[in-house]
């Protein structure tokens, strides 16, 4: 029995008919062959599925892809406007947050909701965001460096990466 | 040797890094070939068992399934995978096959593959398999392998060592009957995953009519895989292609070759041609893939009274799991060479047995196996100070090379750097003697609080190859198309350190050019058709080398080219940015490219193919060095143990790109604090994993973890042209080391004069609740 989902990823529309039981991050790897949203664990731990959906951002494998129908989601290749990198990518670059790169989506993504949850959070506040995503390569400093770097800089509204004001 | 310019620049961050953010990276499962077909593997619920029978027809009829797989049908493609080359001295490695045949030796060991049209359908099936297994008594404990009458692993090999080495230097009896106290101690580190966020993956796919295999493995050493699986395969090496993709982080669990992927390749010649994939769920990569080893062993330690170590030795037993896996640069008798760390001390014997047991493979992780006597050295150190009463620090100090180069007596050379320079540098930069006197403070009010410092020797790059008897050398090659655009090409290739950002700017400086003129192939056996791997700390300094060698010796072929052109001859031929210059003539990189490519016509007898070849071979192993002072506070309701202080020194030679080197030693540091309180993979009695997700495997994670306080003071190694000695997991192992001595240095007010890792909460608890229980506290 296959259930028809119609959703909007990144901006674009896609109607595909899926099993009950696919996972919303299988469906945007193995159906749309978007790879930018990584499987790390299978048990809601590790974060390196993460997106956007509605506006919350939330762990992939956490969600049935019917339960996307109809919603507006967002993947880490979805940062890219006009293919320029997200100012969080872009920083998190600066401060080579990340070596091996497996961990992106999560790290990118958890970063990217700290800064709009709270423009200027303070290192604690940063470290409590990133609880959810594992990185196995650089002990989280740069990244917490990286996210604070940001939350220094005022003016930026983060959901689009356009200058505006807050 | 020198290069004669700075190759050192402003990091810009990595090459790869602008496609690893934007979720552009290729990771072994995001590859989707047309008509991809998928395996699941069916495993062993037994430790140990006799395989009475599998029943596949139930498997095999369900739906999307293409066919059930066990030993019998592969065995018609496939040989069982063998060390192929030289066996290290004393050492046994029975073949491994790819699915059990008779027996299987090890909960998780793959019996049978289904494969399916997709995952879902092929778990579905592999539910209707019946596998009907007869238990067999099982050795799950390395220290009962070595007794009398206990049952062989392997029944082949009529006893269960599976190599033994000594590494022993000076007189260490004499010097045991000479030292004023002899400390002894068990110590034992436990087997783990060290966990990289990607799990293994393999896809193979069969080119019937060339008679070709073609495999995609996120794998550290692709043309060792490629000689592995052409040998089990019954293949010229020729006739198999192994590419890499992006590989999400390894740890030296992604090295060498697994059952796992000949299973794939001899399925795929089987259903060809259709590609055939397996991708490690995350059970399967914690609970039963290539682990780190688990050791224990007696430490016995002569000192003087004055704190002069005279002697010291380690007895020990290392658990290598019911298979040797089967890796590159397998050389565990290098960790003896370093027992006796940055210290001069007169005796020192290292021996170990290493054992086969029922639990699953283990290797070297984290170190090419200097974290052991790294870990043992500093231990005995600290286990000096405290029987001495003296200040860890004076202990080490005492006890120091005060000048390198120096060969200690297991004769590990040392060929630079400066010891007393880098605990002074720590010393300073912790403000150690603050942090020892608020230590006593604290602890005057109740507070658990240690204070704990490592000093770690390691080893970066091995060589020369003659004396590690695996291969210690890496070949590269760099090409000029006639647009001027380069391109590396390296057996060695990155796991996820910035290798592309570094081997590029090596080959840019060495040419003359800018680094964005500079590309570094994929790792592809068929493209670079030899290679040893990424792996251990020697990509910079060996990699690195052989690209900058391939580099200069393609630059002198420009500049033989551009004498032509300038009429003149070679030595009088300059270089003013990327052009060529000769007095007032000039000929620009780019149209000197273009007349290379044609310059066969230009002179007789010279090659139009703008590439060269250098294989560099270390002539000694590079050692680089860390000290680590970490301070703990332990919660006595809790056990749990936090990490509170960090400070960092290294010396790890030449740094290219520090801000790459910072990130390594930043995730190092979070490593070791890992292994130290959180990582091991415990089994149960009945030797099943207990740990299958990361719900049961803790990690370390941004609140766990404080800031690092890191410095450098690099000393360039003479034993490459980069100077680089290499990262390996020096830093990993001196913040293990350093963490497990302050929680030893937190507990001693109760007593306790040493802890085995993981310090985990419950094991801190039931020593603290003992200890004041027995005291009356």
């Amino acid at each position: 029995m296959k259930y028809p989902v119609a959703v909007s990823v990144n901006g674009r529309a896609y109607r595909r008919e899926v099993e009950a039981r696919t996972l919303l991050v299988d469906f945007l790897r193995d159906h749309l062959g978007l790879f930018g949203t990584h499987v790390g664990c299978e048990t809601s731990q590790c974060g390196a599925c993460l997106v956007t959906l509605d506006g919350l951002t939330l762990k992939a494998c956490t969600r049935l892809a019917v339960q996307a129908d109809g919603a507006q989601v967002t993947t880490l290749e979805g940062l890219l406007v006009d293919g320029n990198l997200h100012p969080v990518q872009s920083a998190l670059l600066k401060e080579c947050a990340l070596t091996c790169g497996f961990c992106a989506s999560g790290v990118v993504l958890a970063a990217k909701e700290c800064l709009e949850r709270k423009p200027v959070a303070g290192e604690d506040e940063v470290r409590r965001s990133l609880e959810g995503v594992f990185c196995r390569c650089t002990g989280y400093q740069p990244i917490v460096d990286a996210v604070r770097s940001l939350a220094a800089a005022p003016v930026r509204d983060l959901r689009d990466g356009a200058t505006a004001e807050l | 040797m020198s290069t004669n310019a700075r190759i050192e620049g402003e990091s810009t961050g990595l090459e790869e890094g602008p496609r690893l953010v934007s979720g552009c990276g290729l990771f072994i499962a995001d590859l989707r070939p047309p008509e991809v077909l998928h395996v699941h593997l069916v495993r062993s619920l037994e430790a140990h068992a006799r395989i009475r029978s599998i029943e596949t027809p139930a498997a095999s009829a369900s739906p999307g399934v293409v066919g059930v797989f066990t030993h019998t049908e592969l065995a018609f493609v496939c040989d069982p995978l063998e060390w192929i080359g030289p066996l290290p001295p004393n050492t046994r490695c029975p073949p491994r096959p790819a699915l059990a045949q008779w027996e299987a030796r090890f909960a998780g060991e793959p019996l049978a593959a289904v494969v399916a049209e997709s995952v879902a359908e092929a778990r579905k099936a592999a539910e209707g398999l019946e596998v009907n297994l007869e238990p067999l008594p099982g050795i799950l404990e390395p220290e009962s392998a070595l007794l009398q009458r206990v049952p062989c692993v392997h029944v082949s090999l009529g006893g269960n060592v599976a190599y033994q080495f000594v590494v022993s230097g000076g007189d260490t009896e004499e010097g045991f009957r000479k030292a004023d106290r002899v400390l002894t101690h068990r110590i034992a580190r436990p087997r783990y995953h060290p966990a990289p966020l990607e799990t293994r993956g393999v896809v193979a796919r069969w080119l019937e009519s060339e008679k070709r295999l073609e495999v995609w493995s996120s794998t550290e050493s692709p043309h060792f895989l490629r000689a592995q699986l052409a040998g089990a395969m019954r293949l010229p090496q020729s006739a198999v292609r192994v590419f890499t993709p992006d590989v999400g982080g390894a740890f030296g669990s992604k090295l060498g070759a697994t059952p796992e992927e000949l299973v794939v390749c001899a399925i795929a010649r089987i259903v060809a041609p259709r590609p055939v994939q397996w991708i490690e769920t995350r059970e399967e990569s914690l609970a039963f893939s290539t682990q780190a080893r688990a050791t224990s062993g007696e430490l016995k330690v002569g000192v003087r009274e004055d704190g002069r170590l005279l002697s010291i030795s380690y007895d020990g037993i290392d658990d290598v799991g019911a298979y040797l896996p089967i890796v590159p640069g397998h050389n565990p008798s290098a960790e003896g060479t370093l027992l006796c760390g940055a210290y001069q001390i007169p005796a020192a014997r290292m021996a170990v047995t290493a054992v086969f047991t029922n639990n699953p493979p283990a290797t070297s992780c984290h170190g090419a196996g200097a974290c052991g006597a790294g870990y043992i050295i500093e231990r005995a150190m600290d286990l000096v100070a405290a029987a001495l009463e003296l200040d860890c620090v004076e202990v080490r100090r005492l006890n120091l090379f005060r000048e390198l180069p120096a060969t200690t007596v297991t004769r590990a050379r040392y060929d630079s750097g400066d010891f007393s320079r880098l605990v002074d540098r720590a010393v300073e930069r912790s403000q150690y003697a603050v942090l020892r006197h608020e230590t006593s403070s604290r602890r005057r009010k109740g507070e658990l609080v240690g204070l704990g410092v490592a000093l770690l020797v390691g080893i970066g790059a091995q060589g020369p190859s003659r004396e590690t008897g695996g291969p210690a050398w890496e070949a590269a090659t760099v090409h000029v198309s006639a647009d001027g655009s380069a391109e590396v090409f390296t057996g060695g290739l990155a796991c996820g350190e910035g290798h592309e950002t570094v081997l590029a700017r090596i080959a840019a400086h060495a040419l003359g050019v800018k680094a964005d003129a500079v590309r570094v192939g994929r790792a592809d056996t068929q493209t670079m058709r030899a290679g040893v791997g990424s792996f251990g700390g020697r990509s910079i300094a060996t990699t690195g080398s052989a690209v900058l060698g391939a580099a200069r010796a393609l630059e002198r072929r420009l500049r033989g080219v551009a004498a032509g052109i300038l009429c003149t001859s070679v030595e009088y031929v300059d270089r003013d940015g990327a052009d060529f210059v000769s007095g007032s003539r000039r000929v620009s990189y780019r149209d000197l490219c273009l007349l290379a490519h044609g310059a066969s016509q230009l002179e007789p007898g010279s090659s139009p193919l703008l590439e060269e070849t250098f294989v560099f071979e270390p002539q000694g192993s590079t050692h680089p060095i860390s000290i680590h002072v970490a301070q703990v506070v332990i919660d006595s309701e809790t056990g749990e143990v936090s990490v509170e202080r960090c400070c960092n020194v290294r010396d790890l030679g030449r740094e290219l790109d520090p801000a790459l080197v910072e990130a390594q030693v930043r995730g190092g540091i979070a490593l070791g604090i890992e292994l130290a309180l959180l990582a091991g993979s415990p089994r149960g009695d009945d030797g099943q994993p207990l740990q299958r997700t990361f719900m049961e495997r803790p990690v370390s994670r941004a609140q766990g973890v404080p800031r690092f306080d890191i410095s450098s003071l690099p000393t360039p190694t003479t034993l490459n042209p980069l100077g680089a000695k290499g990262l390996g997991d020096t830093v990993t192992m001196a913040a293990f080391a350093s963490v497990m001595n302050a929680v030893v240095d937190a507990l001693r007010p109760l007593g306790v004069l040493h802890v085995d890792p993981p310090a985990t909460p419950e094991k801190i608890w039931r020593i603290v609740r003992s200890c004041r229980g027995t005291g009356g506290a």
